[in-house]
């Protein structure tokens, strides 16, 4: 499929120098918005489509966002209204998560940035505690990129072994950086 | 049944991150989400944990990224089949989705030559470093393994352990400086852009272009540097700015005051007072800890009881150099709310008070800057082998005496001795630490330490 996009429709300023750094921002927080999109939706495929909407809306409103400020939180409040007009727009069967829980999950651009930027440098010292092939493991899945399946046509092992392999691996990492949390609460300070 | 239901949850989290729940689980999930709080709590727990991760390891995006486009073309070649109204407006949203992948491809080819001239441009040269660090890169690649000469393009330092001291040189010969609990991310594509989210901060700034400035990102405050020597303090609430050399203005990000620093003055940017450079009073030497609000430090904080004083308990630390030893290490950063410089007098002392489970020996090491700002060394008040083990009260309290005039340079920084202070006498003092390396934990809890000047008897 032939991808295209007529960038005389748009404003001549939509990528000057202060959209490049809009855009290096961007790119930096991909993962960011794509993990903060995934919890709100549980489904992949409907979670790229709206992070595509977001970046669109992000690069639109890239001269409304506040130097200083912070650009993650920014980001997230308007990734949180894109999922919001999706709930709205798409077809409620697809939708994973009901009204009701859809709220439950809700917390503020803030409260989420902060939630998950507290967990990084304890995560990166609980993968290195994690056996070597379970360090492996998680590098082949997140760092390399690959897809569950060829990791386990590789591995010659079934889709549900690595999935159950990796289902115990997070569990084993949320449980290590809970504990680290927790034992360093002074240190790290309550983010949340 | 909670374990079960917990385990559930885990497993039907993990199965969506894989994109492989069917309906039948998807429901499953709603139905636990909705009926138990422990679930909700669960699920928030991993997929922060999975957001985390893809923020170190952005393999996973990048990869579904690419994917965009060769799962749409399936689509729109098997949908002849359905009505007409619902095949228009599944193609407008493939047109959509078409559209917006191509800005993201756009966005991504429009950074692409940044990222790869930031592989080819390193803008700095570690010049010197002593404990444990990690350095992430741009694109989540995380080296510990960093040394004297290393040239970075960028990326995340951060400080591990309170003895961890990192310098790096810019190319244009500007000099930052991070010491204990630290972490800051630089970039320079022409403009120097830091940001400190926590710890302390010493910079050297050659001149800077006058539209191009140097900022420093805090959680609290902005500041734009032209050329100076400062130091910057980051804590959660606060931003302690001390200019020793030039002038740097400071923008409070709360309410968007700003005010110009000029040297020799200090401003504190917090919620609470107006943003007001004041001078920077004269040097002490005396200080004790102040525990009763929550000190940066690296140990676990406990706040005062009715019957016990606020402390901060060791917890473990593994040195870099030596990953088979344990240690259990609590740590303070040194500063006063007037923000005087605290500096170490001949024949000083330091007294530690405390609380401990076993008597062992409490080892205790000091930082120090020189009265510019810059890194000066650490040194060691026990007798490293010899060190005694200290005893204890009924209570389980000690309280030990380090004489200045017995320190000796911390093995940490042996290797660079004859670049730094060979004696902590006449220096700032930045940080002060006690640990204890017996083998398990040994309950340290430190609940004062003070610098006595040698007239205080």
């Amino acid at each position: 499929m032939a991808i295209h996009i007529d960038m005389s429709e748009r404003d001549p300023t939509f990528l000057n120098s202060e959209s490049t750094d809009i855009a290096a921002d961007l790119a930096a927080i991909q993962p960011r918005l794509y993990g903060f999109i995934l919890k709100r939706l549980a489904d992949r495929e409907q979670t790229l489509e709206v992070l595509q909407r977001t970046n669109l809306v992000i690069c639109e409103k890239a001269d409304e966002f506040s130097q200083g400020s912070s650009f993650v939180a920014w980001a997230f409040t308007i990734a949180k209204f894109q999922v919001m007009a999706w709930r709205k727009s798409y077809q409620r069967e697809r939708l994973v998560f009901t009204d009701a829980v859809s709220e439950l999950l809700d917390r503020s651009p803030e409260a989420e940035a902060a939630a998950v930027d507290r967990r990084i440098p304890s995560l990166r010292r609980c993968i290195e505690r994690l056996r070597t092939a379970d360090q492996e493991l998680v590098k082949r899945r997140y760092r390399d990129g690959e897809q569950i399946q060829h990791v386990a046509k590789i591995l010659g092992k079934s889709v549900d072994v690595i999935s159950m392999r990796l289902m115990r691996i997070r569990r084993q990492l949320a449980d290590c950086v809970a504990v680290s949390l927790k034992t360093s609460d002074g240190n790290l300070g309550d983010a949340s | 049944m909670r374990d079960q239901l917990l385990h559930e949850v885990d497993e039907l989290v993990s199965r969506m991150i894989e994109g492989l729940l069917t309906d039948e689980e998807r429901q499953r999930l709603n139905r636990l989400l909705s009926d138990f709080p422990d679930a909700v709590k669960c699920y928030q727990e991993l997929l922060d944990n999975h957001e985390a991760l893809c923020a170190i390891y952005p393999g996973d995006l990048y990869e579904s990224l690419n994917s965009v486009e060769a799962t749409l073309t399936p689509v729109t070649q098997s949908n002849s089949h359905v009505n007409v109204e619902s095949h228009q407006g599944r193609l407008r949203g493939i047109a959509i989705v078409a559209s917006l992948a191509s800005v993201v491809a756009l966005l991504l080819l429009s950074i692409i030559p940044t990222l790869l001239s930031s592989d080819d441009k390193m803008i700095a040269t570690v010049t010197d470093l002593s404990g444990s660090h990690a350095w992430t890169g741009d694109r989540g690649e995380i080296v510990r393994d960093i040394s004297v000469g290393t040239q970075l393009a960028g990326g995340t330092i951060e400080g591990m352990a309170p003895d961890s001291w990192f310098e790096l040189q810019f190319n244009d010969g500007s000099k930052i400086t991070i010491a204990g609990i630290s972490v800051l991310t630089f970039s320079d594509d022409g403009q120097k852009i830091l940001r400190l989210r926590e710890g302390q901060l010493t910079a050297d700034v050659n001149p800077q272009p006058k539209d191009r400035p140097m900022l420093v990102h805090t959680r609290t405050a902005l500041m734009e540097v032209v050329g100076t020597r400062f130091d910057v303090q980051s804590a959660l609430a606060s931003t302690t700015l001390n200019v020793s050399e030039g002038r740097v203005r400071i923008r409070r990000l709360s309410d968007g005051s700003e005010v110009d620093v000029p040297e020799n003055h200090l401003v504190v940017a917090d919620g609470e007072n107006r943003l007001v450079p004041a001078p920077v009073p004269h040097s002490v030497y005396k200080w004790v800890s102040d525990f009763e609000s929550k000190p940066d430090n690296y140990g676990k904080w406990k706040p005062a009881s009715p019957n016990r004083p606020a402390s901060v308990k060791a917890i473990s630390l593994i040195p870099e150099d030596a990953p088979h030893v344990t240690l259990h290490l609590a740590g303070l950063s040194v500063s006063r709310s007037d923000g005087a410089t605290v500096v170490v007098k001949p024949g000083a002392r330091f007294v530690v008070r405390g609380r401990i489970e076993t008597e062992t020996p409490v080892y205790f090491g000091i930082r120090v800057n020189d009265p510019d700002g810059e890194f000066a060394g650490m040194f060691r008040g026990d007798l490293q082998e010899d060190q005694p083990p200290v005893r204890r009260s009924e209570a389980g309290e000690f309280t030990e005496t380090y004489e200045v005039a017995a320190f000796s340079v911390d093995p940490a920084v042996w290797d660079k001795r004859h670049k730094l202070a060979s004696r902590p006498d006449h220096m700032v003092l930045d940080g002060v630490w006690a640990f204890t390396h017996s083998g398990s934990p040994s309950g340290l809890e430190i609940i004062e330490v003070q610098l006595l000047p040698p007239e205080v008897e």
